[in-house]
C-alpha cells in the first residue's frame, strides 16, 4: 500500500512532490508531518527522529559557515531549539528542511557577524595526501590552497556562500538544493554558476590560479 | 524569453543537464555560441573545489547531539519559567518597598524623596529595555522566518 492511501494530507502539500520525489522521500515527508503534528501537539519525543535525520546535514552547513566544529555543532542545535518552539506556527503540510535551514543560516549570518572568533579552515583534502608519496612543499602547497579557496568563499556574498556550501562540499544535487531554497532548478543552475565565477574572482584577486597556458609550458 | 546557455556551463559540468538539454549544450559549443575558455576556467574552479570537502564529526557528536538539542529545549523552558517568576517577585517587593517608605512618615524626607528618585529611575531603564526589545524584534532578521 502507498504512503498516499495511508495518511490523509492536504492537496498543497502533494503538488508537485510525487514528480520531484523519489516514492522513499514521499513516505518520509509524510511520515515527518505525522511526527511535526505530535511536537505540535506538546510531544517533545517526536522531534528526536526529525533532529537525528537532519543534524549532520544541519551541523556540516554550519560548519562550512563558522568554519569551528564546536561552535557549529552549537548552531545547528540551537536552530533546531529555536525551530521546535517555533513550531507551533509552523505549517506541517511543507517541507519541514527549507523552513529549518532558513533559521539556521541567518543564525549563521548573525554569528559571523557578531563573533571575534578567528575563523578556522574547515577543508581537508577529498583524497588524503599518502604521507609517504607527498613531499613537505607539496602538503604546504594544499595547505596554502585551502587557505585561498576559504578566503575567498569569505569574501563572496551570503547568497553566493550558501549555495556553494551546499554544493561545492555537502554534495547535493541541484533538484536537492532547489527543494531546500524553494528556488526552482534553473535559478540554482545560473545562481550557482554565477556564484562560481565571483568565487573564481576573488581567488584571482588574492593569488590568481596559473592559467592553463603556464599549465601547459610547464608540462613542457 | 532567450536562455544565457553560459549560464548552463557549471551544469554542463556538474552532469545535471538531461539529455536534450545536453545535446543542445553541445551544439551550441561546437558552433561557438558558448565560450569555450570560460568552460575551460570553469572546469579549474570544479576541480579546486572538487578536491576539498569539509571536514567530518567525531562519531560520538552525534551519539549526543540529540540529548544536548533536548536540553537545550528545556533550559529555555526554565529561562522562561524562572523569568517570569523574577518579574513578579521583584515587582512586588519593589512595590512594598515603595509603599513602605514613601508613606512611612517617620523617614526623613530626603530618603523617601531618595527612594523615590531610585524606583522611577529603575521604572525608567525598564521602560526602555522593553521598548528597545520591542524595537529589535521588529528588525529582527529571525523574525519573518518564525513562522
Amino acid at each position: 500500500m502507498t504512503a498516499t492511501l495511508s495518511i490523509s494530507m492536504s492537496p498543497d502539500y502533494r503538488q508537485g512532490r510525487e514528480e520531484t520525489l523519489p516514492p522513499r522521500e514521499l513516505d518520509l515527508c509524510l511520515e515527518e508531518r505525522e511526527l511535526i503534528l505530535r511536537c505540535q501537539r506538546g510531544e517533545s519525543a517526536a522531534f528526536e527522529p526529525i533532529v537525528t535525520r537532519y543534524m549532520r546535514r544541519a551541523a556540516a552547513f554550519a560548519l562550512g559557515w563558522v568554519g569551528n566544529r564546536e561552535d557549529a555543532l552549537d548552531l545547528s542545535q540551537e536552530a533546531f531549539a529555536r525551530s521546535y518552539r517555533a513550531l507551533s506556527r509552523f505549517d506541517a503540510d511543507r517541507p519541514f528542511y527549507p523552513w529549518f535551514h532558513r533559521i539556521l543560516r541567518n543564525l549563521c549570518i548573525n554569528y559571523i557577524s557578531r563573533s571575534r572568533r578567528k575563523r578556522e579552515i574547515p577543508l581537508e583534502d577529498a583524497i588524503p595526501m599518502r604521507s609517504s608519496g607527498a613531499s613537505p612543499q607539496e602538503y604546504a602547497e594544499r595547505a596554502e590552497l585551502r587557505k585561498l579557496v576559504w578566503d575567498a568563499i569569505a569574501l563572496v556574498s551570503e547568497q553566493d556562500r550558501e549555495i556553494l556550501i551546499l554544493r561545492e562540499f555537502q554534495d547535493l544535487s541541484y533538484l536537492e538544493i532547489a527543494n531546500m531554497l524553494e528556488i526552482p532548478k534553473g535559478t540554482v543552475m545560473s545562481r550557482l554558476h554565477n556564484a562560481r565565477r565571483r568565487l573564481r574572482g576573488q581567488i584571482n584577486e588574492i593569488a590568481p590560479l596559473p592559467s592553463d597556458d603556464e599549465d601547459e609550458s610547464e608540462e613542457d | 524569453m532567450s536562455r544565457d546557455w553560459n549560464e548552463l556551463i557549471s551544469a554542463y559540468l556538474d552532469g545535471e543537464l538531461d539529455a536534450v538539454e545536453r545535446a543542445e549544450f553541445e551544439r551550441r559549443l561546437e558552433a561557438g555560441e558558448i565560450s569555450r575558455t570560460e568552460l575551460k576556467e570553469m572546469q579549474k574552479m570544479r576541480d579546486l573545489t572538487d578536491s576539498f570537502r569539509l571536514q567530518s564529526f567525531p562519531d560520538h557528536e552525534w551519539d549526543r547531539y540529540w540529548e544536548r538539542t533536548y536540553n537545550r529545549l528545556e533550559r529555555n523552558l526554565g529561562w522562561i519559567l524562572v523569568s517570569l517568576g523574577a518579574i513578579v517577585l521583584l515587582s512586588v517587593g519593589l512595590y512594598e518597598l515603595l509603599r513602605e517608605w514613601l508613606l512611612d512618615g517617620a523617614s526623613p524626607w530626603w530618603l523617601r524623596a531618595a527612594t523615590g528618585s531610585l524606583a522611577l529611575g529603575l521604572g525608567f531603564l525598564f521602560v526602555s529595555v522593553v521598548r528597545e526589545r520591542l524595537f529589535v524584534r521588529r528588525t529582527d532578521p529571525y523574525r519573518g522566518i518564525e513562522r
